[in-house]
C-alpha cells in the first residue's frame, strides 16, 4: 500500500480562518460548513499551510492510501 | 443565454458589499452570495479603518452611528524594540466589523441588491469559455445562479477566481499569518492605536493594540507566514513580557481570530471574460500595514463603474473589463508596488535599525513611507546612510545607484 506525506487537520485548534486555503499551491484545501477539507490526492505534503497556520492546527503526517485514508 | 442577475458577487465582505452598493446605485440587479452563516462573522481583522473610508460608508447609506463605526482614535504610536516610540496623528475608527458589514448589506438591499448568507459557492459555471454563473450549496440544496458578470470578492482564500481559471495563487513569501485576541479589562491609552516592531517581537510584521473602548481592544499580530513558529507563539510571548503595562493576564478573552493577509504579489490581471476579482482575493492589501478594507472599497468602486459600462455596451469580454485593471494600476497599483519595495527594506532591518529609525523619523516621514513616496524614502535612506552605511544594501530598491557606487 502506498504511503504519502500529507497535511492533517486538527479541528480542536482550528480558527477556520482560511489561511491554509489561500496559500495551498495545488488548491487541495477547502473551508466548508464542516471545517477544513484536505484532498489527500491533491496534497503534495509541501507544508506551506503547516508553517502558515497561526495556531498550529495543521501538521504533516504519513498516511496509507488504500481508497480511504488512515493516519499511520 | 440564461441570466438571472446582472451581477453575482461571491463574498459579502467590505469589497463585495461595497460593490453591491455602488452597482445597485447604477441600476444593476446585483446578488451577493456569502458562505458564512452570518454576514460579518467571523471577523478576521484588526478592524482599523481610516476616517475617509468611514465617511464614504456614511455617504453610501450607512447610519452615522457608533454601533458600527465603533471607537474613534486620533493617531498611532509606533514602538521600536527598545520602547522608543513615534506618534503619528491621524483620525480613524476601530470599527465593529460585524455590525459594519450587516449595515452594508442593509444599505445594498435598500438600493435594490439582494444578499444571501450561508450560500457556499463551490463551482463556477462556464459557457463557451466565459464565466456565466456559479453553483452554490444552501443547507443541503444545490442552487445555480446565472449572470453575465461574476465578481469574485471571496477574500484571502480566492477560490472563485482559481475555479474560473485565473491564477491568483500567492507564494507564502507574500503572506502574513495573523492572530488576534479581543481582550476586555486591559489597561491602555484608548485614544490611539499602538504598533510594536522588532525582529523578535513579530518577524516582518508587528503586534498591534487597537482599542475598541476604554478597556477593550483587539490585541493581535501579523508575521511572515513562513516562520517556523506560529503567530500565536509570538503574541503570547510578548503579552507575557508586557503584562505589567497592560494587565493581559487579568483580562478576559472575548474572541479569538486568525487569518491570512496577502501583503504583496499583486495581480496585474484581475479580470477574464465575465469575471472581475476585487479585494483580498486580488491581494489588494497595503504591503506595510496589511490593511485591506479601504483598498477593497476603492477597487469595488472602480469595478462597479466598469461593470455599468459593460452593461451599457452589453460586452463582458476581458477586453472591456480590462479597464478595471488599468484604472486600478493608475490609481493605486504603482503606490502599492512602492510600498512593497519598502516592505522588502523593512524585512531586512535589525532591531538596532528599528531603534535608530525611531530616533530619526518624524511623523511626516512615516506617513510618506506609508504612501510609498519614493523620493521621500530615498531621501530618508540617504540621510540614514551617512551614519549607518550598512543600510545601503537594505534600501537597495530605492538607492540602487548609490549602492552600485559603493560596491564599485
Amino acid at each position: 500500500m502506498a504511503e504519502k506525506l500529507v497535511a492533517v487537520w486538527d479541528s480542536t485548534k482550528c480558527l477556520q480562518c482560511g489561511l491554509c486555503v489561500g496559500v495551498c499551491p495545488v488548491n487541495a484545501i477547502r473551508l466548508t460548513e464542516r471545517g477544513i477539507e484536505i484532498d489527500v490526492e491533491k496534497c503534495t505534503g509541501c507544508g506551506i499551510c503547516v508553517k502558515g497556520c497561526p495556531v498550529a492546527a495543521l501538521e504533516l503526517k504519513k498516511i496509507v492510501l488504500d481508497g480511504g485514508s488512515h493516519e499511520k | 443565454m440564461r441570466s438571472d442577475w446582472d451581477v453575482v458577487v461571491v463574498g459579502g465582505g467590505p469589497g463585495g458589499l461595497f460593490f453591491a452598493i455602488k452597482a445597485a446605485e447604477k441600476g444593476l440587479k446585483v446578488l451577493v452570495l456569502d458562505k458564512k452563516q452570518e454576514i460579518g462573522s467571523p471577523v478576521r481583522c484588526a478592524e482599523g479603518l481610516g476616517i475617509d473610508a468611514v465617511r464614504m460608508l456614511v455617504d453610501h447609506g450607512l447610519p452615522d452611528t457608533e454601533k458600527w463605526k465603533g471607537h474613534l482614535v486620533h493617531g498611532a504610536y509606533l514602538y521600536a524594540p527598545n520602547g522608543k516610540s513615534v506618534y503619528v496623528p491621524g483620525e480613524g475608527y476601530v470599527v465593529e466589523r460585524t455590525m459594519m458589514e450587516k449595515e452594508m448589506a442593509k444599505a445594498a438591499t435598500r438600493r435594490g441588491a439582494k444578499v444571501l448568507a450561508r450560500h457556499d459557492v463551490f463551482d463556477v459555471i462556464k459557457e463557451d469559455g466565459k464565466v456565466a454563473g456559479v453553483r452554490a450549496r444552501f443547507l443541503g440544496e444545490e442552487r445555480e445562479f446565472y449572470a453575465p458578470l461574476v465578481v469574485a470578492a471571496d477574500g484571502f482564500e480566492s477560490t472563485i477566481a482559481r475555479l474560473a481559471g485565473l491564477n491568483t495563487f500567492q507564494p507564502a513569501y507574500h503572506v502574513d499569518s495573523g492572530f488576534e485576541y479581543v481582550m476586555s479589562g486591559i489597561e491602555q491609552d484608548d485614544d490611539a492605536i499602538h504598533l510594536f516592531f522588532g525582529t523578535e517581537v513579530a518577524p516582518r510584521g508587528y503586534i498591534w493594540i487597537f482599542p475598541k473602548d476604554k478597556d477593550t481592544a483587539n490585541v493581535g499580530i501579523g508575521i511572515d507566514a513562513r516562520d517556523e513558529k506560529t503567530a500565536k507563539f509570538y503574541l503570547d510571548r510578548w503579552m507575557k513580557e508586557h503584562d505589567d503595562e497592560y494587565g493581559f493576564s487579568k483580562a478576559s478573552i472575548i474572541e479569538v481570530r486568525g487569518g491570512g493577509i496577502p501583503v504583496g504579489g499583486f495581480l496585474k490581471k484581475m479580470t477574464m471574460d465575465g469575471l472581475i476579482v476585487i479585494g483580498d482575493a486580488a491581494h489588494q492589501v497595503h504591503p506595510l500595514h496589511g490593511g485591506g478594507m479601504a483598498l477593497a472599497m476603492e477597487a469595488a468602486s472602480i469595478a462597479a463603474e466598469v461593470a455599468a459600462k459593460a452593461f451599457e455596451q452589453n460586452d463582458f469580454s476581458d477586453a472591456t473589463l480590462d479597464e478595471y485593471n488599468r484604472r486600478w494600476w493608475e490609481v493605486r497599483g504603482r503606490e502599492l508596488e512602492n510600498t512593497l519595495k519598502m516592505r522588502y527594506a523593512f524585512e531586512r532591518l535589525s532591531d538596532d535599525d528599528f531603534n535608530y529609525f525611531a530616533e530619526l523619523l518624524t511623523d511626516e516621514d512615516i506617513l510618506a513611507i506609508s504612501r510609498g513616496d519614493v523620493d521621500r524614502i530615498k531621501a530618508i535612506a540617504l540621510r540614514a546612510l551617512k551614519e549607518r552605511p550598512q543600510l545601503a544594501l537594505k534600501f537597495r530598491e530605492f538607492i540602487g545607484d548609490a549602492v552600485k557606487g559603493l560596491l564599485g
